[in-house]
């Protein structure tokens, strides 16, 4: 087996076994090896408490040197000052601060705590231009990382 | 290294926290497998395995974990800690087996006092006694960190601990000390010995030994404890330089035993007796000189440099991978990777204690360039190039015994499209042959061997009468009409060529005339049109395969017509060759 698929083998094993509160990776997509589907849930106590969603995970062959693509997906994707309409999300470490250290758990408890720490919901300002302009991968984007707060 | 395959720090029962941390501490970040040839960062002193870390470099120049600027030759090893992996893996299997029994005996027992924490007593008398050798030494092994955590949560006595450590620090010394190294000193004393001159070794090295083994030149020199500080805050590479210098001059040979006033070098800061200064200095000055060159690398596998690909020629590139016994096919972009990974891997490989042999990186590198590409197929017929000829045949044998009814079955089938096309002989030779070929075009989905089979019997048929009348029945098999045309000699070749080979089925036309050098022959087919895929040219090893196969599949037994003497002759790697072949000559110019 090759070591990208090694390593994603071994993170779907430990998350399926000891999956993180509120995050659950859904195997009923038909989802391959190199594409995931994380159900999670908003964290208690914060504005988006309740709510589900759903994470598109896809892994390139260069995983984990290459980040992979995630995107919210599905019907419901949250309100957030960092997440566009069309699920894209505006996170340093799903570009340039990738690390392979980093893994699919890691990222969702970062996206987990990206939603906790809104204080209000809303779209980014720039939205409907980047929805409509935008490619179908987030990677291709340039983010400009400018906010550290949220 | 063994690594047991898909094992988790999570294997570990919950009450065993610390081994769950264990384990994973002693994984590596990237890889998420244990450590395989450990490099430490010195930055920031985390731990990756070697061949990890310097793919990721080719990314990024920081620590995966920190963000701490790092480049690849600040890179170390980290041999203790590949000690560490090591025991701790031969230790696991049985360590778990224990773990688990015994918390499956005591569960109700332990976790309370566990979670109490004060109960430790009782805890470790509960698990312990029959574990405690083999928890010992990784407790020692893994480091301060765990052994920190451990104290904190269960109170393990201070003693223990300290000689945890202990044997730690002893262990760390191991590694240090190669054989090398104390030949070195053992030169080192000789050379003092003779010269007069002191120089201490470095502070890992023994000294109680030393001071006895050199006692008798002690009227020579001061006491030690000065200069040995001095000299070893003094560069190490000087140090090395000493070690291997030139023979003594010869004044030195005679120490006359008369305590003269000795003085402190000003290169080196060794103290030399006053007369034999200026020889001294003179050659501490030659030798700091030398030791401005890079220090002597240890005996070993040094790393490649890497290589400004823009600037190399194709054929430069290909002359550096040939080198190593890389394979050269492909384009610029493929030897371009390819010799990255390469590198990669050979480089790696030099941080190991004992690097494997190149071809066996060689072949890693260009099987997992496979499995990139996605195609890999499990070889129907997997042979070593160098595998005996009578392996091969074996293989062979076994092969056709297992797909027999498939042979059969498919020469069945190409017999009936045969006859079916015989009808169709009337019309124009020529043309017919193209029309049999955009027919095989067409049933591509049904199966490509046979499409072939039937193609090259096409061809042969229509456009070559020669061969027509030539051909008696050269098929061996079942069931074969006898008055068959010739052409069915390299028919059915063809078909068993093409499932024998497990390729692609244009390579079942280098079968098609098994009468041909199959070479020639398969680009005599080339030229022609409707060919549902194309051999990859850069599968040497396949095209030798095929072209063993071409002489050995050729299930229709060495042809035995009637009227011309086919001699298929089988040298292992080289195809069948033929005496007599002028419908060779046809069949290609047919295309």
């Amino acid at each position: 087996m090759d070591a990208d698929k090694k390593r994603l083998q071994k993170e779907l094993m430990t998350l399926q076994l000891n999956p993180p509160v509120g995050i659950k990776v859904n195997g009923d997509h038909g989802s391959s090896l190199t594409t995931w589907y994380v159900e999670m849930e908003g964290a208690t106590g914060t504005l988006y408490e309740g709510e589900k969603f759903q994470l598109l995970f896809k892994f390139t062959n260069r995983y984990p040197f290459d980040s992979p693509e995630v995107v919210f997906t599905g019907t419901n994707i949250p309100v957030h000052p960092h997440v566009y309409s069309n699920g894209h999300i505006c996170l340093s470490i799903l570009t340039e601060d990738w690390s392979p250290a980093l893994s699919v758990e890691s990222v969702c408890l970062s996206i987990v705590s990206m939603l906790s720490s809104c204080k209000e919901k809303k779209r980014p300002p720039d939205n409907t231009f980047y929805v409509k302009t935008c490619s179908k991968n987030p990677k291709k984007t340039r983010w400009w990382y400018h906010d550290d707060k949220v | 290294m063994a690594v047991v395959e898909e094992t988790f720090p999570t294997d570990w029962p919950k009450e065993w926290q610390e081994l769950q941390g264990l384990d994973g501490a002693l994984r590596c970040p990237i890889c998420y497998d244990f450590i395989n040839v450990s490099m430490i960062l010195p930055n920031c002193s985390h731990n990756y395995c070697s061949l990890c870390i310097r793919r990721y470099i080719g990314y990024k120049t920081r620590c995966p974990t920190c963000s701490m600027a790092v480049s690849e030759p600040e890179l170390r090893n980290n041999r203790l800690l590949d000690d560490i992996v090591r025991h701790f893996l031969q230790l696991r299997p049985t360590l778990l087996k224990l773990v688990k029994a015994s918390s499956e005996k005591a569960p109700a027992v332990e976790t309370p006092s566990k979670r109490i924490g004060a109960d430790t007593i009782n805890l470790r008398d509960a698990k312990r006694p029959r574990l405690e050798l083999e928890r010992k030494p990784k407790q020692k092994n893994e480091g301060t960190e765990a052994m920190r955590v451990y104290d904190e949560s269960h109170g393990l006595p201070q003693q223990q601990q300290s000689e945890g450590e202990k044997t730690a620090r002893m262990d760390n010394k191991k590694p240090l000390l190669p054989q090398q190294q104390q030949q070195q000193q053992q030169q080192q004393k000789q050379r003092d010995g003779e010269e007069g001159v002191r120089i201490p070794n470095t502070p890992t090295q023994f000294p109680e030994q030393q001071t006895s083994e050199t006692t008798s030149e002690a009227s020579l020199r001061l006491p030690k404890p000065t200069t040995s500080v001095v000299y070893s805050s003094s560069t190490s590479a000087i140090q090395e330089e000493t070690v291997t210098s030139v023979p003594p001059p010869c004044a030195t040979s005679t120490p006359s035993a008369e305590p003269a006033c000795e003085v402190t070098c000003p290169v080196c800061r060794a103290l030399v007796k006053q007369h034999y200064i200026n020889l001294h200095l003179d050659k501490c000055l030659t030798q700091q000189q030398e030791s401005l060159k890079p220090p002597v690398k240890l005996p070993g596998r040094r790393p490649l440099p890497k290589l400004v690909y823009t600037l190399l020629s194709d054929k430069q590139l290909k002359s550096r991978l040939k080198e190593h016994g890389v394979s050269t096919q492909g384009n610029r972009q493929v030897l371009v990777r390819r010799h990255q990974e390469f590198l990669l891997l050979y480089n790696a490989e030099c941080d190991s204690l004992h690097p494997r042999p190149v071809p066996a990186l060689v072949a890693e590198v260009e099987k997992a360039e496979r499995v990139r590409k996605g195609t890999v197929t499990q070889s129907k017929l997997p042979y070593q190039r160098a595998a005996s000829p009578s392996k091969l045949e074996k293989n062979k044998e076994e092969y056709l015994k297992k797909h027999d009814s498939h042979f059969v079955k498919i020469i069945t089938a190409m017999r009936e499209r045969q006859r079916a096309c015989q009808k169709q002989t009337t019309t124009a030779s020529a043309s017919r042959g193209q029309h049999c070929a955009a027919s095989a075009a067409e049933q591509s989905g049904s199966g490509g061997a046979t499409l072939q089979c039937e193609r090259s019997l096409d061809e042969s048929t229509s456009t070559d009468s020669e061969v027509v009348t030539s051909g008696g029945d050269v098929v061996t098999s079942e069931a074969a009409p006898a008055g068959d045309v010739g052409g069915k000699r390299t028919a059915p070749s063809s078909g068993q060529q093409r499932f024998g080979d497990g390729d692609s089925p244009s390579s079942a036309e280098s079968g098609g005339g098994s009468t041909t050098p199959p070479l020639a022959r398969v680009d005599g087919c080339r030229g022609d049109a409707g060919t549902p895929s194309r051999r990859s040219s850069d599968d040497e090893t396949d095209m030798e395969d095929c072209d063993v196969s071409v002489a050995e599949d050729a299930r229709p037994v060495a042809a035995t017509t009637a009227s011309r003497s086919v001699a298929v002759t089988t040298t292992s790697g080289v195809a069948a060759t033929r005496e007599a072949d002028p419908p060779v000559v046809v069949l290609e110019c047919s295309f």
